[in-house]
């Protein structure tokens, strides 16, 4: 067309150029971290940067977890010995806790997030 | 107020009311995904580029957005937002791109450059409240669309200032 | 007062009941309430285009994993919650559209220069919307356009720009609104906590 200018191309350019980018950014959902709770053949996931509360149900009563800062834990359980609620928050992918009375398992799966300089990791020992 | 009583105005009013209908038939084509928009109605706010004083730009701008929300329902509900943000950063930088370059730019580049600005204030506004974190999903789809529909748009509005006698006569009356 | 002024009063309080609802049941039947009510105010109601609407905010959702799992694609999850937390978050935007076509159904009434220059829209609107046949699909597409611009403007009659929706509100006007606030206010009771206690069957639902 004989009408099109320099500047147009430069500015559809411009406009490519960030659709293409945006490409990239499906590797920023890929690889957090997520809680998985299992529990009498089923199975629950939840986002562990979502602050959330959730229950289950098991043998001998329920068992309720809570998500809060990026981290999980037990907050009450009706298990006898109370193991679970004892364990504290857990918050690395590898980590978990279970009520095995209750028959309650919950794991941190995800990609590990990179240490900084100098941390020490639970496994170096 | 009657048509004629004001003629800068009337023809603010006639643009404002071509806005609406192409936007009444932008809502009437179905579209695959909802919030895709062709940005039909954004013809008008090209075309009245050079043509309109910088409040008759606004003025019509405004009008477009009532208008837009009344026809598709969403005037009381949040999805005003995406339609607001994405018209009045299209517009404003529609404007900023002619008033810099005037001639040197055509029709199609400034419906480029309005575009860019109406997707990626979109995403924005998606990624916090709508969509979150699906907005990285939608993205690319949401700019390539953009680029494309917005290129047929521009060479419409093109088409149409050059060979439009009715535009000719406006602008002789404008100057 | 207004007819138009009426609606948007009674809109406002509707809207606050949507605002309130958070159980998805409720939802559902706020969102069906509103459907009926823009469907008595002339609004057409077309089920695919929600359906997709609905579908689609779901299954957005479905990308932060909230909940008991349904089935794997691949290695990734899709939960319950999560299309729960999208379902409820679509039914309240179609219930927000449909909301707005309720309280817009009689134009409102803008007062000052800027409701003058809207009238003046809508004029021009509806003058477009009558004679836009003249767009034949000729070759001089343009020229069909320059046409059409052109006579919108002939034939102008000063009596054609009647004054629409000046309607007044009548006693029975004030009862039927009051009755759809009060609708929305059962709605609301229903499915509250208070009644949840009472009735476990309430209790169970989502």
């Amino acid at each position: 067309m004989k009408q099109l200018t320099l500047i147009d191309i430069i500015i559809f350019t411009i406009f490519l150029t960030i659709s293409i980018l945006s490409f990239t950014l499906y590797t920023t959902i890929s690889g957090k971290p997520e809680v998985h709770v299992t529990s009498g053949g089923k199975e629950w996931v939840y986002d562990l940067s979502v602050d959330t509360q959730a229950s289950f149900e098991g043998p001998v009563g329920f068992t309720s977890i809570e998500i809060s800062n990026n981290r999980v834990h037990v907050h009450e359980s009706d298990c006898k010995n109370q193991v679970c609620v004892l364990a504290g928050w857990i918050s690395k992918p590898g980590e978990w806790i279970a009520c095995l009375p209750n028959n309650v398992f919950i794991l941190i799966q995800g990609e590990p997030v990179i240490a900084k300089e100098g941390e020490v990791d639970d496994t170096s020992f | 107020m009657t048509p004629h009583s004001n003629t800068r105005v009337d023809l603010v009013a006639l643009f404002s009311a071509c806005a609406l209908f192409l936007s009444t038939i932008e809502y009437m084509i179905p579209k695959p995904i909802p919030f895709m928009r062709l940005g039909l109605a954004n013809i008008p706010l090209i075309i009245a580029l050079g043509l309109f004083s910088k409040r008759e730009y606004f003025l019509l701008l405004l009008l477009k957005v009532l208008g837009q929300g009344l026809i598709s329902g969403t005037i009381f509900s949040y999805i005003i937002l995406f339609s607001l943000a994405g018209s009045i950063s299209s517009a404003i930088i529609m404007l900023l791109i002619y008033t810099l370059f005037k001639d040197k730019v055509s029709r199609v580049g400034i419906s480029i450059g309005g575009a860019l600005g109406s997707t990626l204030s979109q995403l924005l506004i998606s990624r916090l409240i709508l969509f979150k974190e699906a907005t990285y999903v939608i993205a690319p789809l949401f700019l390539f669309s953009g680029l494309i529909s917005s290129i047929i748009l521009g060479l419409a509005a093109q088409r149409f200032i050059v060979m439009s006698k009715w535009y000719q006569t406006m602008k002789e009356i404008s100057v | 007062m207004r007819y138009s002024t009426l609606r948007l009063i009674s809109g406002a309080f509707l809207i606050t009941g949507l605002i309130i609802s958070q159980s998805l049941i409720l939802r559902v039947c706020i969102t069906i309430f509103f459907i009926i009510l823009a469907s008595f105010s002339g609004r057409k109601f077309r089920l695919l285009p929600n359906i997709i609407l609905l579908t689609s905010i779901s299954l957005a959702h479905t990308l932060s994993p909230n909940g008991l799992v349904l089935f794997s694609i691949g290695s990734f999850p899709i939960t319950l919650g999560a299309l729960s937390i999208g379902a409820n978050k679509g039914l309240l935007l179609i219930s927000f559209i449909y909301a707005s076509h309720y309280m817009m159904s009689s134009r409102p009434h803008i007062p000052g220069k800027l409701g003058a220059v809207i009238s003046l829209q809508f004029y021009y609107f509806d003058r477009l919307t009558t004679k836009w046949s003249l767009i034949e699909k000729k070759r001089p597409f343009i020229g069909a356009i320059d046409k059409l611009l052109l006579e919108i403007d002939e034939n102008i009659d000063d009596k054609e720009i009647k004054q629409k929706e000046m309607r007044l509100v009548e006693k029975r006007d004030i009862v039927i609104h009051i009755i759809h606030i009060f609708i929305m206010f059962l709605l609301l009771l229903i499915f509250s906590d208070m009644v949840k206690g009472i009735c476990p069957f309430m209790g169970r639902l989502p």
